[in-house]
């Protein structure tokens, strides 16, 4: 059974609108900036990847916003677009549903609760429950959209919607479902959250340069950049998809996940190798049908290097016929949505022969010797390709996506 | 102090409609108000008039129009310091 995706949409820092990302992904212009949400001054890490205050009339009245957590409200407006473009309706309710992925939830919600009860006793407002709930999106667009099919929220830190969209294609070939909305959410990290991530220190120093911070496999690199925002896709058999006349994007050929068991934080090659085979022979695909892979590049001194070996470890010589590149650097790492927002970069290159930059790669780590496509986009056709996702937790996703009717 | 007014008010701001659609004799089910909203709205009051209204005095099944939330309202309007929580324990 083939599964296809026939609408996609995006909320980033690029911009609020897929148009918006597309356009930056291609002119190499990157979202990420100094933080303005919360002072930073006492931080090491100054720089984020905000979504720009947008806009949410188009997805909800003005009372029913007040209810909603920007973690739902970026997913409505993600949604609104795949649904638009796809021409989707559920007209056999109970055979749609709809998979996402979320990493830390609605964190401010949580924030401003535990804020008003330990600061000023005051006890938070009763819709702080479903607002603050990490499920409250995927029960949104159900009943958004008359979604009565499977519905999961699927929480594995940066591979959680990258899960959300194996999960869905595999709901889909068991037969529980023939269409699906999925995708993932997250919301910049209220401050206290920050705090830690910025104690981890694993997240860019690189204050003076803000928009340049996250490097992927370059060899300055110092750490990720958060970010936020959603993604999300229409999927849906391509029988479907053919009966009512909606054209696909690309087709969603194959999953692999794989877990490390081996460390909380640091990853392990043989987990990533593990998902790139899985998703592989999943697919149906060899290592010389792919073209590209979307890396999950963090720019994190570990990530980067490991993650080259172990594509190395699997594709062996045709490893350097691939262009390997990662969108981090433009849009940030948005934890929980990356898996998609990643997804929606790939697809639009298979649909549009063309792949996106890695941003910022002046001169590359030596154990970064792929293909890393640096600094501009490249017009070339795209057969097949893969999106990664590394967790941590050691939870490995790896998508296969391949060219509508190929 | 015109409390049906300012419930009024508070229903109005926070349904976002017109203040003058909204009068003391409209149900809830009129103005699309359903049982979260209500318990929502329940909270706005509380904090608003420093009152606390006990759970077992809250019947949501029965409360149908505003002027029930005003009967409920001004049976506890005499009570202080509601809607805070308690003193945290010194150590």
């Amino acid at each position: 059974m083939r599964v296809v995706v026939t609408g996609v949409g995006v909320v980033s820092a690029l911009g609020p609108t897929t148009a918006d990302f597309r356009q930056a992904l291609r002119e190499s212009r990157s979202g990420l900036a100094t933080i303005t949400r919360f002072d930073t001054d006492w931080f090491f890490s100054k720089v984020g990847a905000e979504v720009k205050p947008m806009s949410f009339d188009h997805v909800a009245g003005e009372s029913e916003q007040r209810h909603l957590d920007n973690h739902s409200l970026f997913c409505l407006s993600a949604a609104d677009e795949a649904v638009r473009q796809a021409g989707f309706v559920a007209d056999e309710p109970f055979r749609c549903g709809v998979f996402l992925g979320t990493g830390m939830g609605p964190s401010e919600t949580w924030a401003e609760a535990y804020r008003g009860v330990h600061l000023e006793q005051r006890k938070p407002r009763p819709t702080t429950v479903p607002r603050c709930m990490f499920n409250a999106p995927v029960g949104h667009l159900s009943i958004r959209y008359n979604l009565r099919g499977p519905s999961q929220m699927i929480v594995t830190a940066c591979s959680s919607s990258a899960h959300a969209i194996g999960q869905a294609l595999l709901m889909i070939r068991h037969g529980l479902c023939d269409a699906a909305l999925v995708g993932g959410t997250e919301t910049f990290p209220a401050y206290g959250m920050w705090a830690a991530w910025d104690t981890l220190r694993v997240m860019s120093r690189s204050n003076d340069a803000p928009a340049r911070a996250c490097r992927p496999f370059a060899k300055d690199r110092d750490g990720f950049v958060m970010g936020e925002g959603a993604a999300v896709m229409v999927i849906e058999t391509a029988a479907r998809a053919a009966a009512r006349g909606a054209e696909p994007l690309a087709e969603i050929a194959g999953v692999g996940m794989s877990s490390d068991a081996h460390h909380i934080t640091q990853p392990a090659r043989d987990g990533f190798e593990a998902a790139l085979r899985g998703a592989l022979a999943d697919a149906g695909l060899a290592p010389e049908d792919i073209d590209y892979i979307n890396a999950h590049g963090t720019g994190t001194p570990t990530n980067d290097p490991l993650e080259v070996a172990a594509i190395r470890g699997v594709f062996g010589a045709h490893a350097d016929k691939l262009a390997v590149s990662s969108t981090k650097g433009a849009h940030g790492h948005t934890i929980g949505a990356a898996g998609a927002m990643e997804a929606v970069a790939t697809v639009l290159g298979l649909h549009e022969g063309w792949v996106p930059p890695t941003l910022h790669l002046d001169e590359p780590d030596p154990a970064c010797d792929l293909d890393h496509v640096p600094h501009k986009m490249r017009e070339m056709p795209v057969r097949a390709a893969l999106s990664n996702s590394f967790a941590f937790g050691g939870h490995n996703v790896v998508l296969a996506f391949r060219r509508a009717g190929e | 102090m015109d409390v049906a007014a300012e419930l009024c008010g508070i229903i109005a701001n926070y349904k976002s409609l017109d203040v003058a659609e909204v009068t003391p004799d409209k149900t809830f089910e009129e103005l699309q108000i359903d049982s979260l909203d209500a318990i929502d709205i329940i909270y706005e009051i509380e904090d608003k008039y420093g009152i606390d209204i006990p759970t077992e005095d809250l019947d949501l099944q029965n409360t149908k129009t505003i002027n029930d939330v005003l009967a409920l309202v001004a049976r506890h309007m005499a009570d202080g310091d509601a809607g805070r929580l308690p003193e945290p324990p010194v150590e």
